[in-house]
């Protein structure tokens, strides 16, 4: 009887495979999970392997920092692995959130000081139980849930004015001090400079767009007791919003109404932008990118707005340790040596960060250099930030609420209705 | 879904080869050497009731586990109010229809179906007609043919976020060759111009990226079904002094109308649930205005972590699709009856 059996050997044929198939499935789950279990720590000694997840801006020296890190600790821990992977800050948060509720998290991360709370909430993060003098107060406030604080600080990191000191010298213009000096700079470039823009002004970039609504002398959000109240859409907030969609159609190259600032910022770094709102490690990006922007940056305070501020959002990260993690002896062991003094200046030093603790700012050499050193006074003299509370995260997630209210604004949305709009967005996200 | 009939078995005595002279086949087509009555026995009742069954267990078991377990999940987590707790540990808050009132009375979400309804029919109809198109020429005896029927087939072998990306850089304000090339018209200067600023020009440019990678599969389809019509009936047609557009309008089509409408069923449910090329092209933006259902449902769902609202839209989005199949469905089977 050839079919029947034929008809056996396709059964015990199908059988075999969904068995291997199975098998394979769960012995690749067994790999995996023996990849991660560790063995037991020697008395003393410390072993086994972590995995540590570093935010990148795009900056190929701060890979090359942390790898150093992760080998000179090697090196000096015989016995220990350190796996560090580099997360792009964009779409980074969604990494996070994911490895949270999965429980397949890293054991050491870097997390943005707006995300730690939320994290921390969720319950993905292990409580900081010491105390330290020399960690930055706004950090640690930054990195703090119902009084247990969650990361350490590591550093802080905060926005100034970025701009082409060769055209603001041919053009003979002096930076900034006022919205009204940028918007006449602004104009000046546009109309002897053709083919230059006055300034990158992305449609999606938060922290450049919120912090205008301190500058023009408004609050994004007021707390009472629980309670969350909006404040963008008062008179403030409404010009705030208004003033960057102008500057938006007027100076910036009109994609860059859907682009973020990363990728807005590609026409700066290719020298045909005069103005970028950015971080240290938005300087050091455009030097690596162009050499030839060598000696043509120069930076300078964020203009003062109309209600006299110049305030900026002081961001900045927290190193976290994760509750799912299985080696956390290992993981507080390489925190502690990233944030010795003289392991800390190497990043922020050549990242151009500032130090999230005391000893670590005296330690370091930022200070000499001028372009830098703006970025120091406007921390220290012009710098806050956004509510504190868990919820925060819900407004800086895409498509995030205040990069939808300036689109629409741009593309014909009254200020007023767009302003509202955001409004109960902050309030429902907040108190929700 | 269909009601399943496993095939009787053959039990007429009259039946060549049941019973009486000759060789015994049973139902299997297999030549039985044992008699005929005693394969009715034991081995029969496995043959004829077991074994079919065992044998679609394994279809039936991946079906289960990959469509109808995931379609009953999500069907009840739409009526949900679920976050990342419901990751964790499955807390989720039952809130009856609540995420459906939403999407039917927010904007924001009223205007994502219209969208995603009024850009996938664009998008089947543009498709059909390339498709319809392509399929004629390729039908034609031309020098070469094969060449050019390679080379039109290709895009649909390029991944969807390849297309995406590629055709993003195309479309780039100012580095991008379609800007440069509608430049060389007369009277045209759209060096700067952002496509994707704008929901209309965007979904122009999407659109065109959609149809060019779905004409291929259509063309194809039809092609082959122009080539099993018998010469014999357009031939009598043309005696009848029928010409080449009579001949496709009132022969070619009407009988390849199953054909088409099956291509269309496929169609307009590839185009609504269109997701990699608005992805890369505008991620949803500027201000949610590019969004269509699928984009909608991640931002809520995977963006926002509301996976319950996600999981309504999405149950949503499968029954205006089942709905849609439904009717053709019916019109095929008029049409066909």
């Amino acid at each position: 009887m050839p079919r029947r059996r034929l008809v056996t050997l396709l059964l015990t044929l199908l059988v075999g495979v969904v068995l291997s198939v199975l098998a394979t499935a769960c012995g690749g789950d067994d790999d995996e999970g023996g990849g991660e279990a560790t063995p037991p720590a020697e008395e003393g000694g410390l072993s086994g392997e972590i995995d540590v997840w570093i935010m990148d801006p795009g900056n190929p020296e701060l890979q090359d920092v942390i790898n150093t890190y992760a080998a000179d600790f090697e090196a000096a821990n015989p016995g220990t692995t350190v796996n560090v992977e580099f997360v792009p800050w964009d779409g980074g948060k969604d990494r996070f959130l994911n490895a949270i509720a999965s429980g397949d998290v890293p054991d050491l991360a870097e997390t943005g000081t707006t995300w730690t709370p939320e994290f921390a909430e969720l319950g993905g993060l292990e409580p900081v139980t010491e105390q330290n003098e020399d960690w930055l107060p706004s950090l640690v406030d930054a990195g703090t849930v119902d009084e247990q604080l969650y990361g350490v600080p590591w550093y802080a990191g905060n926005r100034a004015l970025i701009y082409r000191s060769d055209i603001f010298e041919e053009l003979g213009l002096e930076p900034p001090e006022t919205w009204d000096d940028l918007e006449t700079a602004a104009d000046q470039i546009k109309a002897e400079k053709p083919g230059v823009f006055p300034m990158i002004v992305p449609g999606d970039y938060i922290h450049m767009l919120l912090p205008m609504v301190w500058q023009a002398g408004g609050e994004i959000a007021t707390q009472d007791g629980d309670a969350w109240t909006a404040a963008v859409n008062s008179p403030e907030g409404q010009q705030a919003f208004e003033t960057f969609a102008r500057w938006h159609e007027s100076y910036s190259p009109k994609e860059t109404l859907n682009q973020n600032e990363a990728d807005a910022r590609v026409p700066f770094d290719n020298g045909k932008a005069a103005m970028f709102i950015g971080g240290p490690w938005d300087v050091t990006a455009a030097k690596t990118e162009n050499p030839d922007l060598e000696d043509k940056l120069a930076t300078a305070l964020i203009p003062e707005g109309p209600g006299g501020s110049r305030d900026t959002f002081a961001g900045g990260s927290h190193l976290s340790i994760f509750a799912d993690s299985d080696n956390k002896e290992l993981a507080a062991a390489f925190r502690e040596f990233l944030l010795q003094p003289e392991e800390l200046t190497k990043f922020t030093d050549q990242l151009g960060f500032f130090a999230g603790t005391e000893s670590g700012i005296n330690e370091s050499k930022l200070l000499d250099d001028p372009i830098m050193e703006t970025f120091g006074i406007q921390l220290r003299d012009h710098s806050r930030v956004y509510p504190v509370t868990p919820k925060w995260g819900a407004l800086e997630t895409d498509p995030k609420p205040s990069t939808v209210a300036l689109q629409s604004i741009v593309q014909g949305t009254s200020v007023d209705q767009a302003v509202e709009q955001f409004a109960q967005e902050i309030e429902d996200n907040l108190n929700g | 879904m269909a009601k399943l009939r496993l095939p009787a078995a053959p039990r007429d005595p009259e039946l060549p080869g049941s019973a009486g002279a000759g060789p015994a086949v049973d139902e299997y087509g297999a030549l039985a050497g044992a008699p005929p009555r005693e394969g009715r026995s034991l081995r029969g009742v496995f043959d004829n009731r077991i074994l079919p069954w065992l044998l679609l267990l394994p279809a039936f078991a991946t079906i289960f586990a990959l469509v109808l377990y995931p379609l009953v999940e999500t069907f009840w987590l739409s009526f949900h109010d679920a976050g990342i707790p419901w990751l964790r540990d499955g807390t989720k808050e039952f809130i009856g229809v609540e995420n459906y009132t939403e999407i039917f009375t927010d904007d924001l979400y009223r205007r994502v179906f219209v969208t995603t309804a009024a850009f996938g029919i664009a998008c089947v109809l543009g498709t059909m007609v390339v498709g319809l198109l392509v399929a004629l020429l390729l039908n034609q005896r031309f020098r070469g043919r094969s060449v050019v029927a390679v080379i039109t087939l290709l895009p649909w072998a390029v991944p969807a976020v390849a297309a995406g990306t590629v055709w993003e850089w195309l479309f780039d304000a100012r580095a991008g060759l379609v800007n440069h090339l509608l430049s060389y018209l007369p009277g045209v200067d759209l060096i700067g111009f952002a496509w994707f600023n704008d929901r209309w020009s965007a979904f122009l440019a999407i659109g065109i990226v959609v149809v060019w990678q779905s004409y291929p599969f259509v063309a194809v389809s039809l092609l082959a079904g122009f080539q099993a019509i018998s010469p014999e009936v357009l031939e009598a047609a043309k005696v009848d002094g029928a010409n080449a557009w009579q001949r496709l309008r009132l022969v070619t089509l009407p009988i390849l109308w199953p054909l088409v409408m099956v291509l269309v069923i496929i169609s307009t449910i590839w185009d609504f649930k269109i997701f990699d090329q608005v992805f890369v092209m505008t991620g949803g933006g500027p201000a949610r205005s590019t969004e269509v259902v699928a984009i909608t449902t991640v931002a809520e769902g995977f963006g926002r972590r509301d996976f319950g609202l996600g999981a309504a839209l999405a149950v949503t989005l499968f029954l205006v699709l089942a709905a849609i199949t439904l009717f053709y469905v019916r019109m095929i089977r008029e049409e066909t009856a």
